[in-house]
């Protein structure tokens, strides 16, 4: 980004961030038709709101203010999560596309750090796309048995998680 | 009534086939499980990347309804 760079209409900013935007919300709610509605919250939030031209920096923090507000109203609209300052990436720092699992990553990290059992069935879910029943099958327990690891081994990857931010 | 295990897996399911996931309230304990199993979705290879008529639909949208505000 060129320093003192100004956006002066809202297309601009758009197609600058639209892709952005689109890969953070996804990397925190994982699945599509939700990242597509948080995306199109943010611009229709945010948008309006611009003084252009004003600069990239300032929009960017905007932007910034806004994916947080609309990620922490849908974990408490939809999952009654308590209303906190959710922690997300800057637009700045947007992930890349993903690209084959190298283990690089951090979700690759996590599940490097996880013990064997718990790390097989999220590869498995996960990485494989196995269904359950396939998953118990690979590891030799009943399907109730692979979603009651299945649970604990998110739990412990949630751990994990929290503890390579702090 | 269906408890966390279930509650989880059925979440899982949903990511797992890209579909809008199952809403419900949740402990914090599932809260957790729920963000991680968010995030091991979302490292799929090329799972992040958004699509074309997505974005166009949506720069349509704010040119009607943003686009009057802000010319």
């Amino acid at each position: 980004m060129v320093e003192g760079a100004l956006y002066t209409d809202w297309e601009t900013v758009y197609q600058d961030n639209v892709v952005k935007v689109y890969r953070i919300m996804f990397s925190r709610v994982g699945n599509r038709p939700d990242a597509e509605d948080l995306t199109s919250e943010v611009f229709v939030k945010s948008l309006p709101n611009l003084n252009l031209p004003s600069p990239v920096i300032q929009v960017n923090g905007y932007i910034n203010v806004a994916i947080r507000s609309v990620l922490a109203d849908h974990w408490r609209r939809h999952y009654g999560a308590p209303l906190v300052d959710v922690e997300v990436e800057n637009i700045s720092q947007a992930p890349e596309v993903t690209s084959a699992n190298d283990g690089t990553g951090r979700a690759g990290r996590i599940l490097a750090l996880l013990p064997d059992r718990s790390r097989a069935i999220l590869e498995l879910r996960f990485l494989r796309g196995c269904s359950i029943k396939e998953a118990a099958r690979e590891m030799g327990v009943s399907p109730g048995n692979a979603k009651i690891l299945q649970y604990r081994a998110l739990r412990l990857a949630a751990e994990v998680g929290e503890r390579m931010l702090s | 009534m269906r408890g966390p295990v279930d509650r989880i897996a059925a979440f899982v399911e949903d990511l797992i086939h890209n579909r809008r996931p199952c809403r419900f309230k949740a402990s914090p304990e599932e809260m957790a499980a729920l963000r991680a199993a968010a995030e091991l979705a979302a490292a799929r290879p090329g799972a992040n990347r958004p699509d074309r008529q997505f974005v166009e639909n949506v720069h349509a949208y704010i040119s009607v309804s943003v686009g009057r505000i802000i010319p």
